[in-house]
């Protein structure tokens, strides 16, 4: 068990120190001066670009800077952005929570959705109803995010005006950000009809969480149906009822949880591309998340942004991953103790 | 002689319909009668395709018979005009250890609750009852109380042989129905089956139906024997009538097979 732990720890670290190196690297790869992509200030002298330089212990070797790099991203100085001049880390700390609400939606929706449905079709496999969820899957599934997005606003918001077009929430509202997560926000602000806000926020939420999780819910149900199918072909299906099972007793006693654990990693993949999928999603919504802000940020060559934000994105992305398939290990009694540890 | 099981006219059909680039497939079992009287241990021998494991599969309620009856202690327990009557019958009576027993218990579980699942929904006996019925079946196969707390991965395939029959031999069947039990076990492992099975059987008074390839054994143990073929029984009897004077042409060669390996004896 601490073995377990131990690896996974390991692990982790490993993969974060590669991701800093890889950013760090990013200092000297980007066109501009290393020190301008570092800290995000243009030096006005020459004096200026000395203090700078030696406050950042660009002059010593590489792996000291490395290290000077890592101890400045820990005590929580991201350097600043070229374009706002605003301090990064604040500028990170609040488009984040906005795309991590987004996915966490999402990504409710397609497991109340897509497992029940997934395992519905597996258990009437090759039935009408299997082939006319199974082909609905695939159709939606292969349909690009960008466009079923664009499509959902023609239709819901310019058609018929039922949803809000874009933002988080309407202009009229002022709520202050505390914990970046706007329900939370809107239930800890003052003097704000609590109820209207959600309302509004809540209407908000729809187009943006149904378009991305339209393709990922269409995923899974793909998914669950192999497994639920997979399972049921086992001997111990067949054992189970000649004992006189019945159905319902045999899918919820010995299906279900033997089709979930192998699905779960895979899930966690899915969790990836519905990151990937909220940032293109963002953009169109002018949702104020992390995927818009990275994208203003390759528009308008904002490099130490641009470091930043993909260390981030891709810190969230790992831990994630990471987690759930520990969580995996740890729930699931037939995987061997000893298999390696992998992402 | 009492009668335990009575299987009569027992049919399974299965045919794929002609689709596009692919043949008719027809394959029938049947009509199949047999009678088990308490405590006969009976073998089911047969080439592969000859409907065995079907058979066997359909005595234990895994597959359903499209027509025949199946009665168990004068009692109607499956026949197709009474679907229900599986459901009031005591369907304890007739279990099976599969083929591939590994295969058959459900990797996401311990052994005890593998164990406990039949008990729990059929008898009506306390949580301590049942834990130290199951500890006492663990032990009666040959395994240890501690078992209860494996699960399947971590047995080896002999032990894990003895949880499946753990859990057929639990709930106190009147028949007991193995496919291949003996197949994957070595020589050693194999005997100590044997033995503890037959063992069972004295103690249980259960029949014992069997499928095996090993002719050795089926010499062994069974009292009857069935010869299938083609899905049909081509011959059945008397275990020693049966290997002494075989009629049918299919079950010659069998036998054949079986004694060239002993070169003293020669078939009359």
């Amino acid at each position: 068990m601490i073995n377990i732990l131990l690896r996974y720890t390991i692990l982790f670290v490993l993969t974060l120190l590669a991701l800093s190196a890889l950013s760090f690297t990013l200092i000297y790869l980007f066109p501009a001066e290393p020190i301008i992509n570092l800290t995000g200030i243009t030096p006005q002298n020459s004096i200026q670009h000395d203090a700078l330089v030696r406050q950042y212990r660009l002059d010593s070797a590489y792996l000291i800077q490395f290290w000077h790099y890592l101890e400045q991203l820990f005590s929580g100085n991201w350097g600043y952005s070229l374009i706002s001049g605003q301090p990064l880390k604040e500028e990170v700390l609040t488009a984040l929570p906005a795309t991590v609400e987004l996915s966490t939606y999402a990504m409710m929706i397609v497991i109340l959705v897509g497992i029940p449905i997934g395992c519905y079709s597996g258990l009437r496999a090759y039935t009408n109803a299997d082939f006319t969820i199974n082909s609905l899957s695939v159709t939606v599934y292969s349909v690009p995010v960008f466009w079923l997005a664009v499509l959902f606003i023609l239709t819901f918001s310019l058609q018929f005006g039922w949803l809000p077009l874009s933002g988080r929430l309407n202009l009229l509202f002022d709520i202050p950000s505390q914990t970046g997560f706007l329900f939370i926000d809107i239930l800890l602000a003052d003097d704000v009809d609590t109820s209207l806000a959600m309302r509004d926020a809540f209407l908000h939420l729809i187009l943006p969480t149904l378009s991305i999780a339209c393709i990922s819910t269409a995923a899974i149900i793909r998914i669950t149906r192999r497994s639920i199918i997979d399972v049921l072909n086992k001997p111990y299906i067949t054992a189970a009822k000649a004992r006189g099972l019945s159905n319902r007793q045999i899918f919820f006693r010995h299906v279900l949880r033997n089709a979930l654990l192998p699905i779960l990693p895979l899930m966690a993949m899915q969790i990836t591309t519905l990151i990937t999928n909220a940032m293109i999603v963002e953009t169109l919504f002018s949702w104020p998340g992390i995927g818009n802000w990275l994208i203003q940020a390759i528009y308008q060559r904002d490099y130490s942004a641009l470091r930043i934000g993909m260390l981030a994105v891709s810190t969230l992305v790992v831990i994630i991953t990471i987690s759930i398939d520990l969580f995996n290990r740890l729930i699931d009694p037939s995987r061997e103790k000893f298999e390696s540890v992998t992402i | 002689m009492k009668q335990v099981l009575d299987v009569s006219g027992l049919t399974f059909r299965h045919s794929s319909k002609k689709r596009w680039l692919k043949k008719p497939e027809i394959f029938s079992l049947g009509p199949i009668d047999m009678q088990v009287t308490k405590g006969e241990t009976i073998a089911i021998i047969g080439q592969n395709r000859s409907g065995k494991s079907l058979l066997a599969k359909m005595l234990a309620g895994a597959v359903e018979p499209d027509e025949g009856n199946i009665h168990l202690m004068e009692e109607k327990y499956w026949s197709v005009r009474h679907r229900a009557a599986r459901k009031n019958a005591d369907i304890t009576g007739i279990r099976m250890i599969f083929q591939h027993s590994s295969e058959s218990m459900n990797p996401g579980i311990t052994v005890g609750q593998i164990l406990d699942e039949p008990l729990r929904l059929n008898t009506g006996l306390s949580d301590a009852e049942r834990k130290a019925l199951i500890a006492d079946t663990l032990v009666k196969v040959g395994l240890l109380r501690e078992h209860i707390y494996f699960y399947r991965h971590m047995l080896s395939d002999g032990q894990q042989q003895r949880v499946a029959l753990a859990r057929a031999i639990l709930p106190e069947p009147k028949v007991l129905i193995a496919d291949e039990p003996f197949a994957a076990l070595d020589p050693t492992i194999r005997s100590q089956t044997v033995n503890l099975i037959l063992k069972l059987q004295q103690e249980m008074g259960l029949a014992f139906i069997f499928i095996s390839h090993n002719l050795g054994i089926v010499r062994h143990i069974a009292d009857r024997v069935i010869v299938m073929d083609g899905g049909q029984i081509i011959e059945s009897g008397k275990t020693e009538t049966i290997f002494r004077w075989p009629q049918h042409e299919t079950t010659k060669k069998l036998v054949l097979s079986y004694q060239s390996l002993i070169p003293q004896q020669t078939l009359r």
